[in-house]
């Protein structure tokens, strides 16, 4: 018997297939798109395709933004929940889980018995999210992988005083014009993001340990600038964009327990 | 699976409502004085007089959102320079009345020869009937009500009761036509009568599973804004109790496998009723009250009725001057929802941040923190616009309150 997690965020869209003993077999992700529901459909397909499997899974859950337009799905769960298990399977320690997704941030507490206890999230406002470093990457020419290993390379701490994405792209662009050397501008983009990260994540009086996902968390810049903020070493998972899907799988196993 | 019957007093609602809004039409074109009021007016007082009527801008505003003709009132204000920032239903309100009544349901409000407001829910309200005062050049009558951090004192009930003498002078003045406080002693009495129905509808909540949703008590509570005073209401509420007590004997309630009994804190999200009721039955959930249509004549900081009987009619209405929610500091608030949650065995809270109104808002997040901590209830905050559907995200919402319900699931585990 095989399990699906299928987690439709609102810029990638990943799938995570387990085998019984919640060994992961196949995991697949793409950009979401204008439809979701095609794209949710395609990387389950081809997560099925490369987990070798002639059948679909026994069990799907779907979560994310996209969660209810999966029509293969048995289930639906909110990426509160998945997320938490997924970083949970992994790190059994976990306390704060720091989500940092395309158009959204989010901090969710685990009580000691491994159950959300809190979580605030913050989908208001581009600032803060995986979409301010894209812009910001655009407006400075370099690829968004690029940013993490440019940073560490900063020698001057400068600081970008807009959180608002507009904003903050012409403090940037006036900065690029004033000759400041490209690293410092990008070290000084992330302490401005993890500022704000920071004081969401003070809400939530964050225990260690601290677990870093989405697709912001390869930004090793980002991850070194939190672990500051945050007196703790932030830990990443191998694939921090899985976890949401892989929470998904994982409560696709226990729902016919349910 | 929630299920959604029109129930008779549904029915008889459309009616009323209908009929109150064509009647002050027909009675402003054959000479009646028309007074505009905020909602916590004692509207009591214009029965009083022979040929008076009175209409309230608030709730019209809600009509025009329900009826999904918010956006595009909000827009028209918004074209005359008016911030989006400003509370919706002042937005709804100038963009259909300075467009002659445009997009209305009800065809817009007969234009006033008073306007009386009060300071003790926003000071946006007292600024919104300004402006007409400005444009119109008609008299505004501001009634002065003291903020309420405990239960009214009597100081404050005198000092209001004198301001209701004025304003009954005024209408005097302005009207020609000569006050009888016989007439309004009998419309208290219609009120106080009104509202004991009212209670008893509120309380089929406490039913498991809850014989109501928030969401029929949101809107069966336009007609105690509209109608405040007359016969009808009253009977309008017995008739509503009566049935809905009927009905829960007979077991037909609106979510029959009801998992989960939350408590809505703010005002409705007008544009959103059926939507939202619906998403939420879907998941076995079922918003069972609010504090917003609990406040109505209860004691600062708890659920219990005021004891109005032993009052004089200007007094009662004096003393129900606090009852909205708005006015109430921290531990007022906080102390009736304590009660709310253990009557009606609620468990979560959905506290709805609503970027128009401020007040209401102001300090959910300590409320939040008191409820989850103290009280170890399980919250959530959305955001939400009453009236501006512009302001407010499906889709994010839903995230949190299904991530609410998941986590009732998991420490019922
Ligand atoms: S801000 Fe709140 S209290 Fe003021 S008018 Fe709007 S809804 Fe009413």
């Amino acid at each position: 018997m095989f399990f699906a997690g299928v987690d439709i965020g609102s810029t990638s869209t990943e799938c995570v297939i387990l085998d019984e003993s919640g060994e992961i077999i196949a995991a697949d992700m793409r950009p979401t798109g204008a439809n979701s529901a095609k794209a949710a459909q395609a990387v389950l397909d081809s997560a099925i395709e490369k987990a070798g499997l002639d059948a679909p899974p026994h069990r799907i859950v779907a979560t994310g933004y996209g969660r209810v337009s999966a029509p293969f799905a048995h289930k639906v769960v909110t990426e509160i929940t998945c997320h938490a298990r997924g970083v949970l399977h992994l790190f059994p320690q976990v306390r704060t889980i720091v989500d940092v997704g395309g158009q959204d941030s989010k901090v969710i507490r685990i009580g000691p018995k491994g159950n959300v206890i809190d979580f605030v999230m913050n989908d208001k406002c581009s600032a803060g999210s995986g979409r301010f470093l894209e812009v910001m990457a655009r407006a400075l020419e370099v690829e968004l992988d690029d940013l993490g290993p440019l940073s560490e390379k900063s020698a001057e701490e400068i600081s970008i005083s807009s959180m608002c994405t507009v904003f903050a792209e012409s403090e940037v662009i006036s900065l690029v014009a004033r000759a400041v050397p490209v690293e410092d501008i990008i070290n000084g983009i992330h302490k401005s993001i993890v500022n704000r990260l920071a004081s969401q994540m003070q809400r939530m009086n964050p225990e260690p340990d601290i677990v870093m996902t989405g697709g912001v968390a390869k930004n090793s810049g980002m991850v070194k600038k939190l672990s500051q903020a945050a007196g703790h070493v932030v830990l990443v998972p191998e694939n921090p964009r899985m976890t949401g899907a892989l929470g998904a799988a994982l409560t696709a196993m226990g729902l016919d327990r349910e | 699976m929630a299920q959604f019957v029109k129930t008779d007093s549904g029915k008889r609602l459309t009616r009323l409502i209908t009929n109150g809004y064509m009647d002050n039409i027909v009675k402003a074109q054959q000479g009646a004085f028309v007074v505009w009021i905020a909602i916590i007016v004692p509207a009591e007082i214009f029965a009083g007089f022979d040929n008076v009527i009175y209409c309230v801008p608030e709730s019209h505003s809600a009509l025009c959102a329900g009826k999904g003709v918010g956006v595009s009132l909000c827009e028209k204000a918004e074209n005359l320079g008016y911030s989006m920032d400003l509370c919706s239903y002042a937005r709804i309100d100038m963009g259909c009345h300075f467009n002659q009544g445009a997009d209305s349901p009800a065809g817009g409000l007969p234009k006033p020869d008073l306007l009386v407001s009060n300071n003790n829910n926003c000071t946006l309200l007292a600024k919104w009937f300004d402006v007409y005062h400005r444009e119109w050049d008609i008299p505004h009558f501001i009634l002065d009500i003291p903020f309420c951090y405990e239960s009214q004192k009597q100081r404050d009930m005198e000092y209001i009761v004198s301001q209701f003498q004025d304003l009954i002078q005024t209408v005097e003045k302005l009207s020609g036509q000569k006050f009888n406080p016989e007439k309004m002693a009998q419309a208290w009495e219609n009120s106080v009568e009104a509202n004991k129905h009212w209670r008893r509808f509120l309380a089929a909540a406490k039913n498991k599973p809850s014989g109501i949703t928030a969401f029929d008590s949101f809107v069966q509570m336009a007609p105690t804004l509209t109608m405040r005073g007359t016969p009808e209401l009253a009977e309008h509420y017995r008739f509503l109790a009566d049935e809905t007590e009927a009905r829960v004997d007979q077991g037909i309630v609106p979510a029959p496998n009801e998992k989960y009994r939350l408590l809505w804190d703010n005002i409705a999200p007008w544009h959103q009723l059926r939507k939202m009721s619906s998403r939420l039955g879907a998941l076995d959930a079922n918003i069972i009250s609010a504090s917003y249509t609990y406040c109505l004549g209860s004691r600062e900081g708890s659920l219990d009725l005021l004891d109005l009987e032993s009052l004089s009619p200007l007094e009662g209405m004096a003393r129900l001057q606090n009852f909205s929610i708005c006015p109430h500091g921290l531990q007022l608030r906080g102390r009736a929802m304590k009660q709310a949650i253990e009557e009606m065995d609620i468990d979560g809270v959905v506290f709805a941040s609503n970027r128009s109104c401020k007040v209401y808002s102001l300090m959910q997040m300590d409320q939040q923190r008191y409820v989850q901590e103290e009280l170890g209830v399980p919250t959530v905050m959305i955001d939400v616009d009453h009236a501006d559907e512009r302001k407010y995200s499906e889709e994010t919402a839903f995230v949190r309150m299904e991530a609410l319900l998941e986590s009732i699931d998991e420490a019922r585990r």
